[in-house]
This record gives structure tokens, C-alpha cells and sequence, in this order.
């Protein structure tokens, strides 16, 4: 019984191990290509704008030699020449249109037409469906706009425009307006009034203007989407994740039991704060994320250590705390990254012990207490050892050893020690 | 009569003969003066002899050590005395340490000692770029 209890587990876990296995290349598919196509390809968080460099849109723009880039890619990947994308310093475009937005726009009446096939003619969804792209063939569906529209509504550039023509039943572009250099081809009505029943279409009718997807947009800006990181990733680095962005990514945080995935949030929003330039949340976050997530990345430890360094004795053991952790994963650094990277956390440890022994000294001055002077001689202790361990490295790593020796020298009264 | 005499003699005479020998016993004092490079005085200043365990503190407020003898862990003791070269060690926390050779003098021996600060520029300490949380494939 028990053998054939054994047989059909172990079964069961080959069959669901080749499931497992099967799951990723059936996933596989347009996904893979998203970051090829940004939605938001412009720096201002629109779909589509004109630069200096020329028009960019969610397509791929192509380089000197024909080659395709995402139009999000600042340089070239094969020549390294900047794209229509490279400068990162582009303000939001103005907003000219009328105030309250796209909200205050009128519906769009389909003009009726006398002489026309009328039974069937297609209709349009009331949700407005994303327009093709012309260069990008069967590209991906466009992906959720909602993370990227919650920065300051601008003027929209190119939003695609819903136009009646006269073959409903294959879109025909429409002729761009002057601001806009990419411009979806024209589709179906996207009304809502006219989707309830269907059009009657004339032979020659003037395209007519619709107003941009007014419902879309508004749903848009109130629902915060944050489950997908990679796309919040180059906000983050610019430091323009929205108040909502970050808060559902602090919600996520909480409620996300996978250890992994809560570092990635964590990271996500590290990175937002870096680029922002809020040193204190940085220091909170970074503080969380070392504490309570992950501190296996030497990297965070250093750098943590580092800002931390900058600060008095008060931090001064959170130094040496975390530039102890960053040297136990010392291992995933290489080559110069290496020797660098340990030669500045002995640094920052003898520092740091330094300024907590110069710190007691100083109390011990004013107040002569067995227990002052005990501290003091601790520090002092701590500054020798850590400035010998510094010296001893920077020695074999045939580094700069002036410094090193200077503090060995001071903590130990001799230069005896540090020579030997 | 003779007798008390020669009591009374010898006891002056006991008296007086340390009062003699003092001078020439005790060595010339040596003063140390510890500043910074701003000529404000170094309060956790130590002075020490090479060959000497006990490190000596400044005075907290000038700055200043004096001394005319030295007591080495031998047990002997190190008298100063007029041409007499003596090293010392002056260091403080934060402050390059420095060696002081100096000729001791009949009297008047007043030095100066200027202690360096410890360069700590961090400037040139390079700071990494934290990447974002991608699953790396085993190999």
C-alpha cells in the first residue's frame, strides 16, 4: 500500500514538474517584446511627441543603419549615437485645450446619411481600441495606461481620434495634425451613443473629429496599477513614481508574503527616492529593506555604510555594522570593483571607529569617569585594529596605505605596530 | 657640652645636604605645547616616549605637558637633563601623529608641536548604482 502510495506521489510531482516546466514557453509570447514597444516612449509620459530629434512614438525607431531600436532607448545599441530620445530633460507638454480637460468635450454625432448600405455596417466597442501601430506590424496589445497616466495631465499629442469613414470596415489613416508626428490610423467610431445601434454610412463623407477616449482616461487616473515593476522602473530611476504609485507599492509591500517579490518593491521604491533625491526617505527605505527584507546585497550595505559615514559618532557604529555585512558578500564583486569597494569599507570602519574613539576622549576631558575612560580606550582599541586591518589590505592590494597608516599610528602611540 | 654641639651640627647638617642636592637630581623640565593647525589647543592630546607603556594626557585646557622625568617600565628613570637628546611621541584622535626630537636645554624648554588633521575627503570614494530586483537565470 505504502509502495503504491509512493508511486502515485512520485507520479504526480514528474507530472507537475513537467508542467512547471511547460508553463514558461507557453507564456512566452508578446510579452517577451514589451520592452520594445514602450507605451509611455516619450519622457513626459505620453504615448507619442515630437523631439529636437524627430517624432517618437510606441514603434521602434531605427538607427543611421535601418537597424530597429525601442523608441524609449536614449542611445544606440549598436552605434551609440544618441536617439530622438536622448535628452532626458524634457518638460511636459503644454496643455491648450479647454479647462476640465478632455471631460468638457462634446459628443461626437455620426452625421446622417441618406444613401447608403446601412445594414452592415461594423460598429466600434464603446471603449476606445488602441489604434496599431504603423511600423510595428502585429505588435503587442498596448499595455494597461494607467501606470502612465498618472503624472500632471498634459496636452495629449496624439491621441488617437476616432473617425467615421466611409469603409468602416478597414481604417484609413487620417492626416496628422501639425503637432503630432505619429498618428494611429483611424478607427471605428468609439461612442457610446452610436455603438447602441449601428451607422448608416454614406459614400463620401468628411472625416469627423472624435473627442479622446474621455471614460479611459478618467478611470485611468484613479485606478493606480503597480504589479508590474519592470514598467515602474524607469519612472523610479527618474524619481517621478506619483504619490499613488508609491502608496500601492507601500500597500503591495505589506501584504506581499513572497520574500523575493518584497525586495523587488522595496528596490523600485529605493530607486524612486535615489532619484528624487530624498536622502532621508532613501535612508528609511534603504534602512527597511537592510533590516527587515534583504541585506544580502553588498552593494546597499555599502552604500548605506557610506551615507552613513557621513554623519557624526552617533552613526559611526551603524558604519561599522553595515560595512561588516557588505564585506561578508564581498565575494560577488570582481576584479578592480573588487579592491576598490573593500579598500573604502576598511576605510569607512577605521573612520568610523575613529570618530567614536575621538568622541569619547573628548567626554572623558571633561569628565574623568572610570567608565568614560573605559569607552575611550575601547574606541581607541577599535580604531587600532580596524586602521591595521586597512593598512594590511591596502598593502597587499598594493593601494594607497598614507591614510591607513596615519590612523594605525595615531590609535596605537607607536609606529612599531603598524610597521611590523 | 662638645657633645650637644656636634648633635646639633650634624642634624643641620642632615637637613641642608637634600636641600643641596636637588638641583642637580631632578633634570630640567621640558614643556610640550599641542596645537592644531588653527593654533587652538589639542585637549586629547597624549605625549609618550618611545620606550615608555604609560601615555601622558595634556592639559584639557592649554594644551600643555610638563615634565623633567621619564619612568620606564624597567623601572629605571629617565632624568632630563642640559644637551640631552629625548624623542617623544605626540598623538591625539584624529590628528597625524608626530615624533618630536628635541636637545634639551639649560632652561626654558618650551616647544611647540602642531598636529596635522587626518585627511578624511571621501570625494573620491565611488558610490555603486543600486539595480532593481531582476531574477538572474542559473546557469
Amino acid at each position: 500500500m505504502h509502495n503504491a502510495m509512493r508511486t502515485v506521489s512520485k507520479t504526480l510531482l514528474f507530472g507537475l514538474g513537467l508542467a512547471g516546466l511547460a508553463l514558461p514557453a507557453i507564456a512566452g509570447g508578446w510579452q517577451s517584446f514589451q520592452a520594445a514597444f514602450p507605451v509611455a516612449a516619450c519622457m513626459d509620459g505620453w504615448s507619442a511627441c515630437l523631439t529636437a530629434g524627430g517624432a517618437v512614438g510606441p514603434g521602434m525607431l531605427h538607427d543611421s543603419a535601418g537597424r530597429p531600436l525601442p523608441s524609449d532607448g536614449r542611445v544606440g545599441w549598436f552605434d551609440l549615437q544618441p536617439t530622438a530620445s536622448f535628452s532626458p530633460f524634457v518638460g511636459l507638454s503644454a496643455y491648450s485645450g479647454p479647462a476640465g480637460g478632455a471631460v468638457a468635450a462634446p459628443p461626437v454625432q455620426a452625421p446622417p446619411v441618406a444613401d447608403a448600405p446601412v445594414a452592415d455596417a461594423p460598429v466600434a466597442a464603446a471603449a476606445p481600441v488602441p489604434a496599431p501601430r504603423p511600423d510595428a506590424g502585429s505588435a503587442p496589445p498596448a499595455q494597461d495606461m494607467s501606470v502612465r497616466v498618472s503624472p500632471a495631465p498634459a496636452q495629449p499629442v496624439a491621441a488617437p481620434q476616432a473617425v467615421v469613414n466611409t469603409t468602416p470596415s478597414r481604417p484609413t489613416p487620417v492626416s496628422a495634425p501639425p503637432v503630432a508626428a505619429y498618428t494611429p490610423p483611424a478607427q471605428p467610431v468609439a461612442n457610446t451613443a452610436a455603438a447602441a445601434k449601428p451607422l448608416p454610412v454614406a459614400a463620401t463623407v468628411a472625416p469627423v473629429v472624435a473627442p479622446p477616449p474621455v471614460a479611459n482616461v478618467a478611470v485611468a487616473q484613479t485606478a493606480v496599477d503597480c504589479t508590474d515593476l519592470v514598467l515602474l522602473e524607469p519612472a523610479a530611476m527618474m524619481g517621478s513614481l506619483t504619490t499613488g504609485q508609491s502608496k500601492c507599492l507601500e500597500s503591495r509591500l505589506s501584504s506581499e508574503t513572497v520574500q523575493t517579490t518584497r525586495a523587488k518593491i522595496s528596490l523600485v521604491m529605493i530607486n524612486n527616492a535615489e532619484g528624487k533625491g530624498d536622502k532621508s526617505e532613501w535612508e528609511r527605505l534603504v534602512k527597511r529593506h537592510l533590516e527587515d527584507i534583504d541585506r544580502s546585497d553588498p552593494d546597499l550595505c555599502y552604500k548605506y555604510g557610506l551615507q552613513l559615514s557621513r554623519g557624526g559618532a552617533g552613526r559611526a557604529s551603524g558604519v561599522i555594522r553595515w560595512a561588516d555585512y557588505a564585506l561578508e558578500n564581498k565575494s560577488k564583486w570582481t576584479g578592480n570593483t573588487y579592491k576598490t569597494r573593500v579598500f573604502a569599507l576598511f576605510r569607512m570602519k577605521t573612520e568610523a571607529a575613529n570618530k567614536m574613539w575621538q568622541d569619547a576622549e573628548a567626554t572623558y576631558t571633561t569628565d574623568h569617569t572610570d567608565e568614560n575612560e573605559a569607552k575611550s580606550t575601547k574606541y581607541r582599541g577599535m580604531t587600532k585594529d580596524f586602521a591595521r586591518e586597512w593598512l594590511d589590505y591596502a598593502k597587499a592590494s598594493t593601494q594607497d596605505t598614507k591614510s591607513a597608516m596615519q590612523y594605525c599610528v595615531s590609535a596605537a602611540g607607536t609606529t612599531a605596530f603598524c610597521e611590523g | 657640652m662638645s657633645l650637644l654641639f656636634t648633635l646639633i651640627v650634624q642634624s643641620l647638617l642632615s637637613t641642608a645636604s637634600p636641600a643641596l642636592a636637588k638641583p642637580s637630581d631632578e633634570g630640567v623640565p621640558v614643556r610640550v605645547v599641542v596645537r592644531d593647525d588653527a593654533k587652538t589647543p589639542i585637549a586629547t592630546a597624549v605625549v609618550r616616549h618611545p620606550q615608555e607603556a604609560d601615555r601622558h594626557r595634556v592639559n584639557a585646557v592649554d594644551g600643555s605637558w610638563e615634565a623633567s622625568v621619564l619612568y620606564m617600565p624597567d623601572g629605571t628613570e629617565l632624568r632630563f637633563t642640559a644637551g640631552m637628546t629625548l624623542n617623544l611621541e605626540i598623538s591625539a584622535p584624529g590628528y597625524t601623529t608626530q615624533v618630536l626630537t628635541y636637545q634639551v636645554r639649560k632652561r626654558r624648554n618650551l616647544v611647540d608641536v602642531t598636529l596635522p588633521k587626518i585627511d578624511t575627503d571621501d570625494s573620491q570614494i565611488e558610490e555603486p548604482t543600486i539595480s532593481f530586483g531582476r531574477d538572474e537565470p542559473r546557469e
